[in-house]
């Protein structure tokens, strides 16, 4: 039973040189294109290898269970690995890049600590000598800058809508600290006033101290912050 | 009815890029020339005035005290209303603190308005 389409096989093959060839027989078509449902099936899920197809083909009951969930066999395991890539590569990116942002910070904050350290000197030196124009107005014009720095600072994490480099809050310089930095050093004993050199350890001198050391604990503390 | 538009003065624009000390005396740009120039009179007149801090060099605490406190002892304002009608916008939260603070404080340091 099984040698017949064989034969008629092996006789089509030599069909060109017999006159066998004339007399080709629709048989052979018919064993290869006959269609039962189940080869059918078989055929397009081979061709197309997709999911859906045999989705379809089992919601029309040409499907077996077991062919669809070969899907999850196959497909899944490679979709659920791609996207713990692509998820991992946010992550990790992410990391790198609040990473380098810390980095910023940090080298901002150390930067405006020196600010303050050299107002410090200057306004000390310009308080305990006699009175100098000049001082008052580089004094003015460093104070101006380091408070416009300070108020910058909060700006490092704009653009960051999610996994912010640092806690917002904590790179807000607190205002209050800052005013009396300024009003220590240039309220009293300044311009006008400054009629006369004060001793290293006038009031004023040690209020302005206290001033610049309470601001270097807020950087410091936002340094802190900023540390990986 | 119609409502009154604020006054806004901006300092870097209008007065100075470079404030200088407290009074007219020590040079120009003081904040008493500030006061004179830009806010008595409108204040005087019931107007609202907005001072743009931004866009200077920096300010002495002298300058803000005798430019806006000095306002309030001149004008003799309730403390209240010049908080209402003086205001000032700014990047720098310690100049927005100082100012209120001097207005606040304005009637408590008479002896500071000099001419």
């Amino acid at each position: 039973m099984t040698d017949a389409p064989q034969k008629s096989a092996v006789s089509a093959s030599s069909a060109s040189t017999s006159a066998s060839a004339a007399n080709f027989t629709p048989q052979f078509d018919t064993s290869k294109t006959s269609h039962s449902p189940k080869d059918a099936t078989k055929t397009t899920s081979d061709k197309t290898s997709g999911a859906s197809a045999c989705i379809v083909l089992k919601d029309a009951g040409i499907c077996t269970a077991a062919e669809s969930s070969s899907f999850f066999n196959t497909m899944l395991p490679s979709v659920v690995s791609g996207v713990l890539v692509v998820v991992g590569w946010y992550v990790v990116n992410k990391a790198q890049a609040n990473r380098e942002r810390r980095k910023q910070i940090r080298e901002y904050v150390t930067d405006l600590a020196t600010d303050l350290d050299d107002i410090e000197t200057l306004a000390i030196d310009y308080h305990t000598k006699e009175r100098d124009v000049a001082k008052e107005h580089e004094l003015i014009s460093k104070l101006g800058r380091f408070e416009k720095a300070c108020s910058i600072l909060p700006r490092f994490l704009d653009r960051q809508t999610c996994f912010k480099a640092v806690l917002p809050e904590k790179l807000n310089i607190d205002g209050e600290r800052l005013q009396q930095l300024r009003k220590a050093m240039t309220l009293r004993h300044f311009a006008d006033e400054h009629t006369a050199a004060i001793v290293a350890n006038d009031d004023l001198i040690q209020e302005l101290g206290l001033a610049a050391g309470e601001m270097q604990e807020v950087l410091k503390s936002v340094l802190i912050e900023a540390l990986d | 009815m119609t409502k009154i538009e604020p006054i806004r003065v901006n300092v870097a624009r209008q007065f100075t890029k470079l404030p200088g000390a407290r009074y007219i005396k020590l040079g120009p740009f003081s904040g008493q020339e500030f006061r004179e120039k830009f806010l008595i009179e409108p204040l005087r007149q019931g107007n609202t005035v907005i001072v743009e801090l931004d866009g200077v060099r920096g300010y002495g605490s002298s300058f803000l005290d005798e430019a806006f406190g000095g306002a309030v002892r001149e004008l003799d304002l309730d403390i209240e209303d010049a908080l209402r009608r003086l205001r000032v916008e700014t990047t720098v939260k310690s100049w927005q603190l100082d100012v209120e603070e001097y207005i606040r404080t304005a009637k408590n340091n008479p002896s500071s308005t000099r001419t």
